[in-house]
């Protein structure tokens, strides 16, 4: 895995069709409509609009096309995802990619179905969806020009002779070796089955690295599966919603190492001190001092510190560390737990963030980015990641503030319009504050679609009047 | 796409708003219909002259604009300025003296503590509505002047001494009134009894006559 490290996977382009509230929504980043596609800077998409206008759904679509890209099961969530006198959603991505010497621009699409009646053989759990369609094809860039579209990969669960198309990949893979024929059915069974991409299944990837006509097809989806599962960050706000419980504080993290990557979701317990394995502990202790490097210059004065109680037994019986994560603030420590939430967001997204500011292959994806920070430290906090960062940063905020910190390019909002669900504004002059047009546009219009659904404040107070009546009746 | 105007409405107070924004919010709907709180009465407040009431009422405008910085001015499409005429125009005679607490209206008097003061009072007042309700614009944006005689309780509810309290309860009850049946309204402020007859300029004539505003008129049914 290691040689993937110096890959280059940049997302350009979103469509979502039936997706949630959306009929058809389409988010672009400013460098593949400029065909510039990798400029080595950061790049930053806020989306903002009214409450249930469609913001999330981006954050669930990509969620889902992370567990797609892994080859994992989808969650039995989806199902719910899907727009809801629809039976199937569809999922439509644009991906740079720089491999080596080989530049790419790869367009992944796939379709969601409700597949409530379908059952598992041997198994009573019932699977409500499946991924009935996916293709996967690619641009290459050869002597200063863009060669045309070629599909690798053109699956649909309902093809009968064959498992995919184009026919000729399909025969290179079956006349591979003997057995992929029945290995290959057998993995679009499995992955049908298992609410599972076809492509990405583990079974597949199998399958496909073992065939050496392949090769470049094979670094293509390598790459991809890589991107999803070390680099793709979906932070959703069920996040918040643990640090609110006080009970774990999740933190996001990815710590580069020289042998690997390692990155994921690391839950510790806040109410309690939590017994960590030998290499967690390992690991949280970097994460913390990584986290502190930035923490005293957003948060004046506070450190995270960790105290280490000594070994202890854990339940698995192997032999662990107590310990418990304390907030510092010159002499006062306490216990984390007794931290305000906005510090404790903070504290569990600080690594992504890091590692997103860092990094070009980062993409980090983040629902309610504004909850519990304040408005300043946010806004700059953004037009530092604007100017000298290097990932991809997808945020939601009801917030305005970054409106006056990000450019117009950076900044979406949802209409009114389900068919038509996310714009850029246009007469945008470069005085413009992009705040005050957004509540002129609320307000006033102006835009090709309306970006809000109407709301009388008159109607408004005379309902609160009208509601605090009926509490006093009752 | 075209942006949507703005009609600003200038009024005393929380009740006025009450009474009337959200039925006139649903009756024009080509436009924004804004609602601006003055606090005070500018025709008759301290400070306010014949000489700088156009400035003053310029400056409501502005201040509307600043609260939220998001409005230009060439937004507005129009000023409404709604006013209460207390009798402003009566002529002295008919000015009483009586142990009262604050002015009490009648049919055919003004009743005061001091006679001095309503005089004063509806010399500045007459004169600075003479002023605004004649001035046609205000920084190039359109504007003209409504009158409720001898006040907005007198042409709602025809009762024209109420308490606060009481000015907020029926200011409810009128919005309740006309709630999902706003269009009513437009009926209810055309009844021949109160609704002066003629254009702008005649109703604002037949204002300024004998005891015309202490009597219940009005003239906002010329905004439709």
């Amino acid at each position: 895995m290691v040689f993937l490290n110096n890959i280059i996977v940049r997302l350009q382009h979103v469509e979502l069709i039936n997706f949630k509230n959306i009929k058809r929504g389409t988010i672009t980043f400013p460098s593949y409509t400029k065909k510039e596609y990798f400029n080595k800077k950061s790049e930053i998409i806020g989306l903002y609009g009214q409450n249930g206008s469609g913001k999330t759904a981006l954050v669930d679509a990509m969620q889902i096309l992370k567990h797609t890209l892994q080859g994992e099961r989808l969650p039995e969530s989806t199902y719910d995802y899907i727009f809801q006198t629809a039976n199937s959603t569809e999922l439509k991505f644009v991906f740079y990619i720089e491999h080596k010497q080989e530049r790419y621009l790869v367009f992944y699409e796939f379709e969601v179905s409700k597949a409530k009646n379908l059952s598992v053989k041997n198994s009573k759990e019932e699977v409500l969806v499946k991924i009935s369609k996916e293709k996967l094809s690619y641009k290459k860039y050869v002597n200063n020009s863009w060669k045309s579209k070629r599909v690798i990969i053109d699956y649909d669960v309902n093809y009968k002779d064959v498992v995919f198309k184009p026919i000729g990949n399909f025969k290179e893979i079956v006349a591979n070796t003997d057995d992929n024929q029945v290995d290959i059915k057998f993995s679009k069974k499995w992955s049908e089955n298992n609410s599972k991409s076809f492509i990405f299944s583990d079974e597949t990837r199998k399958i496909i690295n073992a065939c050496k006509s392949w090769n470049e097809y094979n670094n293509i989806i390598n790459c991809l599966n890589y991107y999803a599962s070390t680099n793709l960050f979906v932070i959703k706000n069920n996040y918040s919603g643990l640090i609110n419980m006080n009970f774990l504080i999740p933190l996001s993290f990815r710590i580069e190492s020289e042998e690997n990557i390692t990155q994921g979701d690391l839950a510790i317990e806040l109410l309690n001190p939590s017994i960590v394995s030998r290499k967690k502990f390992k690991l949280i202790v970097r994460l913390i001092k990584q986290m502190n490097i930035v923490m005293d210059t957003i948060i004046p004065g506070l450190s995270i510190e960790i105290k280490d109680y000594g070994q202890q037994m854990m339940e698995n019986g192997f032999e662990g560390i107590r310990m418990e994560l304390l907030a510092a603030r010159e002499e006062v420590k306490i216990p984390l737990k007794y931290e305000s939430d906005g510090i404790k967001k903070i504290i569990s997204i600080l690594s992504t963030l890091i590692a997103m500011y860092n990094n070009n292959s980062v993409c980090m994806v983040v629902d309610e980015l504004d909850a519990g920070i304040f408005e300043y430290l946010l806004g700059e906090i953004l037009q530092i990641i604007d100017e000298g960062g290097k990932g991809q940063l997808i945020f939601t905020s009801h917030n305005l503030r970054p409106l006056e910190k990000l450019d117009r390019k950076s900044l979406i909002f949802t209409t009114t319009d389900p068919k038509n669900r996310y714009i850029r504004f246009s007469n945008v002059q470069s005085n413009n504050n992009l705040r005050s047009l957004y509540y002129r546009s609320i307000n006033l219009g102006g835009q090709n679609k309306e970006v809000y659904k109407e709301t009388n404040s008159y109607e408004i107070s005379r309902a609160f009047r009208l509601a605090g009546r009926t509490i006093i009746e009752n | 796409m075209k942006t949507k105007k703005i009609v600003l409405f200038i009024v005393e107070g929380i009740t006025d708003k009450i009474s009337l924004a959200l039925i006139l919010s649903k009756l024009i709907t080509s436009e924004n219909i804004k609602f601006h709180i003055v606090g005070c009465d500018i025709t008759s407040s301290k400070g306010t002259s014949t000489a700088n009431a156009i400035e003053k009422v310029y400056d409501q405008i502005k201040r509307f604009m600043g609260k939220d910085k998001i409005y230009k001015k060439r937004d507005i499409l129009k000023v409404i300025h709604l006013v209460d005429t207390d009798g402003a125009y009566v002529n002295k005679k008919f000015i009483k003296e009586s142990q009262v607490d604050s002015f009490i209206y009648t049919r055919d008097c003004i009743q005061a503590k001091k006679v001095e003061d309503v005089i004063k009072r509806n010399d500045q007042k007459s004169k600075i509505l003479n002023k605004l309700s004649t001035c046609g614009n205000i920084a190039k944006i359109d504007y003209s002047v409504y009158y409720f005689s001898c006040n907005l309780e007198h042409v709602l509810h025809n009762e024209c001494n109420m308490g606060d309290e009481r000015k907020k309860e029926v200011a409810e009850e009128f919005e309740e009134l006309y709630y999902k049946r706003e269009y009513e309204f437009i009926e209810f402020i055309r009844d021949k009894s109160f609704a002066v007859e003629g254009d702008y300029i005649k109703t604002w004539e037949f204002i300024k006559k004998g005891n015309n505003s202490l009597n219940r008129y009005c003239n906002l049914h010329l905004i439709f």
